[in-house]
């Protein structure tokens, strides 16, 4: 008897269970002029025409509408989004792992962006709840570009993003065909101190480490964001040390230890904002620009 | 055999089941509940929530007008509040009568519904489920499908480790637990440490959450809970006998293994329901039974029904704290339980203490 | 109509638990309406025995029978419709009613969703009346002292309705009135309806005033069965207790007393407890006799009239006594019982008893005996003023001293010659 009862509630919960997946369709309009558009997870997202009620989830995006000069458009950005200035008076819809829904429906969005990663469970549920949404990341410069420009298509404005990406494209050119037969200097970028952490294949980082003319000290990690040793550290002995402008270069010059690394000595010290090298949007031009200037001064 | 000739009436009759507070306290809960529905970061007036709730009454609702309500607000209150709420409830019911019946059964009032190993389970199936990424394969019930076998897997090793031969004694219940517990809370570490990236997102699991659920949660949940709690209502004279050890209940006529094995089976598979949708919530089910059982005292009859509704109403009372507190951010509800639950609980020993002096 | 008791066979039962063996082959029949008590030393598996009826325990072998049906094939509600147990232990942590809990004691009757009836409330009335807890109802059992829970555990078993009631040492926290009181109520019950009762006591007396019959347990076995006077006597205690007791007539009851005394003392020289044969009577020798007995001696002791003092004291600590009908002279035919007995015995004691032609023969058996070497002792005082037998006596007496009789003048003496007579 209560072997078979195990077995009736194991069964009940596995149709329940099951059930419970996708529950309410929305009917989608099938335009025959409609436009679709691919985003970075491969889903194929139909939007009729321009948006004009945005939201974005992830700063990444926010600062590429603001940049595309649509920031009228924007209806909401996350607690994280702190750049430009003009973002920070728009409402906000929450962080960055949990978004307020509640507040994203209220806002009655025509599209959300959302970044993928931890916010791809987002993307079902709001979807269920007859949002449109649309997902861009990107781990490589290039992509960066080729996001901006589906940014720029999707909102219908394609003067201005063609500009942006063409400048942007220049600036990326001009780096890379001035440190190309040059000497790659070995570089440390810590993400983080304790624990030692840095940054792995993979990442914006690493990307923008050998664009500009480096050798990423952590490149041939087994993940893209490794909890080093020291002792790895001191055995490859860097010549750029580069951290987070949260941490002052005094301090790190003066960490126990650190005064018999080449980097320490030599006074190759250097902190930068690290938005610039981890968001994927318009700054990363910037940070690739700072890196290779902190890479290689002598061509900068 | 008659030891007495005739019965007469005593003077004294003790009544089982406080019926009238029962009933006081179910009509509250369905109160705090449609206030909740009420409360929210989006601006939605009192009269545009209750005009959309009548709206869904079959028949009725046909004769409401919702001019004056955007979709957008039918959508939030129906598609985000109410199934939200209604799954906070749940869960809340859930968890404080799980967290009695082990009460009970382990004869030890710090026993929590997670105390078997249903906790440890779910956050290795959650954690595992989140680090292989199977939500992008699978859809966002891989993580509560993932936590839910994972407490019925460690709930199911544990009740072996502690088996001797037919019965189950209760420290060794009780020992089993916490080692596994503490090995596989070892191995999510370690899970967590390699894999870096996801560690925020199991974190956050673990501390236990109402954002983002919809039907799908509730569908999932309800059946199973109601299932649950329902049965394990109707064993509250067998719990009540079983208090004073296992020898008595036997000799009072109860079959003690057999049932305590039911309640067990049908604990663990409440507890996992319940925290598969909704991450390990603490202080709950250890909280809310105990402190009821201070007020109404041991008998389950009394006991149960009521610790379940004050721990929906609880669970309903702090989710809603924990998403307007801050304005658009959330905070994960697991940590207004803990901030409540533990003062609360010193100030009812306090005066528990303080009137047996 | 009274339905009868339950009625209890146990048959070739054997326990244990992992290999040792705690109860071996016991078999035992109890009617319905009887008043059983257990008793024994600790270890010898009284409880256990109590445990395998109330089903708390499996046996390993053999099967217990409640009304004819085997327990194994009974289901726990079945059984506790008919058997009640109030067991050793009663610790209880959560603070439930006294009233609450003895109400407890009609769950086998009822059902998953019944209430109770008022029949129901009046039966936990009645039990805690007659157990004199009913002023406790409202107190939580958290809060009463040890013997009053004991009487709270009682009355739920009562409020059972039980035919059978099995106890385990329910007098252990109670004091010595209401030790009385629940015996007295137990009986009373056994009395009036032909409830079945099997308690296991340690207190020897009070299962001798109480129960009907008794059983008494040694090293897993039922060493004796029977009435109270049958089962508790000085030589089955000695035998299971190492115990050395006096049973006395309880005048007022009826009954007995079981009176202990001491030790028995452990085997002395050569592997055999030493044996010392006493001529006494007239009240001479009842210290002596008590005293030897207590010092775990080996004792026997005659020609006694039936009727005399040292008789009756002989009789109560169960020593060997070669008796002769009363006032009567000393016949033929227990000169020799006395002879021989005095022949096994390793000393022999002469206290001062007046010594007359009635008894002159015992007298001359002691002076044989110095002749044989016996170590043999005297009470020497103020001999010359018991001898009323013209002067016979006291032509032994001289005869004895010849032959080595050591004479002593005071009891004290006795005990230290035999101490120092290693």
């Amino acid at each position: 008897m209560k072997g078979t009862y195990k077995v009736l509630v194991l069964l009940i919960a596995f149709t329940f269970l099951l059930s419970g997946c996708g529950s309410n369709a929305i009917d989608v309009n099938t335009n025959t002029d409609s436009k679709i558009f691919k985003d970075v997870l491969g889903r194929e997202v139909e939007i009729l025409e321009p948006p004009q009620r945005v939201i974005s989830l992830t700063p990444a995006v926010t600062e590429i509408l603001f940049e595309l000069e649509l920031g009228d458009k924007v209806m909401g950005v996350t607690e994280y989004c702190t750049f430009p200035e003009e973002a920070l008076s728009k409402p906000k819809m929450g962080g960055f792992e949990d978004p307020n829904i509640e507040l994203v429906v209220d806002a009655e969005p025509d599209i959300v962006f959302v970044a993928a990663g931890i916010q791809t469970e987002l993307i079902e549920r709001l979807e269920e709840l007859g949002i449109t949404v649309f997902c861009l990341d990107a781990a490589s410069v290039d992509q960066v570009i080729k996001n901006i420009s589906m940014v720029g298509d999707i909102m219908g404005v394609p003067e201005i993003t063609k500009s942006l990406t063409d400048e942007m494209q220049e600036k990326v050119d001009y780096i890379v065909d001035k440190v190309k037969d040059q000497e790659k200097p070995v570089v440390f970028f810590e993400v983080w101190d304790e624990p030692l952490m840095s940054a792995g294949p993979g990442t914006f980082i690493d990307s923008i480490i050998n664009l500009a003319g480096g050798s990423n000290l952590a490149g041939d990690a087994d993940t893209q964001f490794p909890q080093l040793s020291m002792e790895i550290l001191f055995e490859r002995d860097p010549d750029v040390y580069i951290a987070n402008d949260f941490h002052k270069k005094g301090d790190i010059m003066t960490r126990p230890g650190y005064e018999t690394l080449k980097a320490i000595k030599t006074e190759r010290v250097y902190t930068l904002n690290d938005d610039l090298v981890t968001l994927p949007g318009p700054r990363i031009v910037l940070g690739l620009e700072e890196v290779a200037k902190i890479i290689h001064p002598e061509l900068f | 055999m008659e030891l007495v000739d005739k019965p007469e009436n005593p003077s004294v009759q003790l009544k089982s089941r406080p019926i009238g507070k029962i009933v006081f306290l179910a009509i509250l809960l369905i109160f705090v509940c449609l206030t909740a529905v009420t409360i929210g970061p989006a601006d939605i007036t009192l009269g545009q929530t209750v005009k959309i709730l009548l709206s869904e009454i079959p028949v009725l609702g046909d004769s409401i007008v919702l001019d004056d309500v955007k979709v957008s607000q039918q959508t939030i209150v129906l598609q985000i509040r109410f199934p939200r709420i209604l799954l906070a409830a749940l869960v809340g019911i859930a968890l404080a009568t799980v967290g009695a019946t082990f009460q009970g059964l382990l004869k030890n009032p710090m026993a929590d519904p997670y105390i078997i190993g249903v906790s440890s389970g779910a956050a290795l199936g959650a954690t595992i489920a989140i680090v292989t990424g199977l939500s992008a394969v699978l859809g966002y019930f891989a993580v509560p499908w993932m936590a839910f076998i994972g407490a019925l897997i460690s709930t199911y090793t544990v009740y072996n480790i502690a088996r001797v031969g037919n019965s189950v004694p209760v420290y060794t219940l009780l020992l089993a637990g916490v080692a596994l517990s503490a090995f596989m809370s070892a191995i999510m570490s370690f899970l967590m440490v390699l894999n870096s990236n996801e560690m925020q997102q199991i974190m956050f699991w673990l501390l236990g959450s109402f954002s983002a659920r919809n039907w799908g949660h509730v569908q999932a949940a309800a059946p199973l809970i109601l299932i649950g709690v329902v049965i394990i209502n109707c064993f509250t004279r067998e719990l009540n006998v079983m208090l004073f050890g296992d020898h008595t209940a036997q000799h009072l006529g109860i079959d003690a293994e057999r049932t305590k094995k039911l309640l067990l089976t049908l604990g663990a598979f409440t507890a996992a329901a319940a925290v598969s949708v909704s991450g390990t919530i603490g202080f709950v089910g250890l909280i809310i039974p105990h402190g009821v059982r201070l007020v109404v005292g041991p008998d389950h009859r009394a006991l149960m029904p009521i610790s379940a509704l004050v721990g929906g109403i609880f669970m309903v009372a702090t989710d809603t704290f924990a998403r307007t507190l801050l304005g658009s951010v959330e905070i994960p509800v697991g940590i207004i339980t803990a901030m409540l639950g533990g003062p609360f609980f010193i100030y009812l020993l306090k005066r528990k203490k303080g009137s047996e002096i | 109509m009274i339905i009868p008791g339950s009625e209890i066979k146990v048959k070739n039962l054997q326990f244990g638990y992992g290999k040792s063996i705690v109860l071996k082959d016991i078999n035992l029949e109890v009617r319905p309406g009887s008043f059983l008590s257990i008793i024994g030393p600790n270890g010898s598996g009284k409880s256990t025995l109590l445990k395998n009826i109330s089903r708390a325990v499996l046996p390993q072998k053999g099967e217990v029978e409640l009304d004819s049906q085997n327990l194994l094939s009974m289901k726990p509600r079945q059984i506790a419709q008919k058997m009640a147990v109030v067991p050793q232990d009663t610790a209880i942590e959560f603070s439930f009613s006294v009233y609450e809990t003895v109400l407890m004691g009609r769950t086998p009757f009822l059902g998953r969703f019944e209430n109770e009836s008022p029949r129901d409330f009046a039966l936990a009335k009645w039990a805690m009346e007659i157990t004199n807890i009913w002023q406790l109802k409202d107190r939580s059992v958290t809060e009463i002292s040890g013997g009053e829970r004991q009487r709270v555990v009682v009355a739920r078993a009562l409020a059972q309705e039980p035919r059978i009631i099995l106890l385990d040492e329910p007098t252990a926290h109670l004091d010595i009135q209401h030790q009385v009181e629940l015996l007295e109520l137990l009986q009373s019950l056994n009395w009036t309806s032909g409830l079945t009762i099997i308690a296991v006591l340690h207190d020897l007396n009070l299962s001798a005033q109480f129960s009907e019959s008794i059983l008494l347990m040694k090293d897993g076995e039922i060493f004796a069965e029977g009435e109270p006077h049958q089962v508790l006597t000085p030589a089955n205690i000695r035998k299971v207790y190492n115990m050395e007791v006096a049973i006395t007539d309880n005048p007022l009851t009826g009954r007995f007393n079981v009176i202990s005394l001491g030790r028995t003392k452990s085997d002395l020289k050569d592997g055999k407890g030493l044996h010392i044969h006493l001529v006494c009577g007239g009240g001479t020798g009842v210290f002596i006799l008590d005293r030897l007995v207590q010092l775990g001696y080996k004792v026997s002791c005659g020609v006694l009239n039936i009727g005399d003092t040292d008789w009756n004291r002989a009789k109560m600590l169960g020593v060997e006594v070669v008796e002769e009908a009363p006032f009567a002279p000393i016949s033929e035919r227990s000169i020799l019982k006395n002879k021989t007995l005095i022949e096994k015995a390793n000393y022999l004691i002469i206290t001062s008893i007046p010594f007359g032609n009635g008894n002159l023969a015992n007298l001359q058996l002691t002076v044989e005996a110095c002749r044989t070497g016996k170590p043999v002792l005297m009470m020497a005082n103020d001999f010359s003023e018991r001898d009323f037998t013209e002067g016979n006596a006291g032509k032994l007496m001289e005869e004895m001293k010849t032959a080595g009789v050591v004479l002593v003048h005071n009891p004290q003496e006795i005990f230290e010659f035999l101490e120092n007579d290693v």
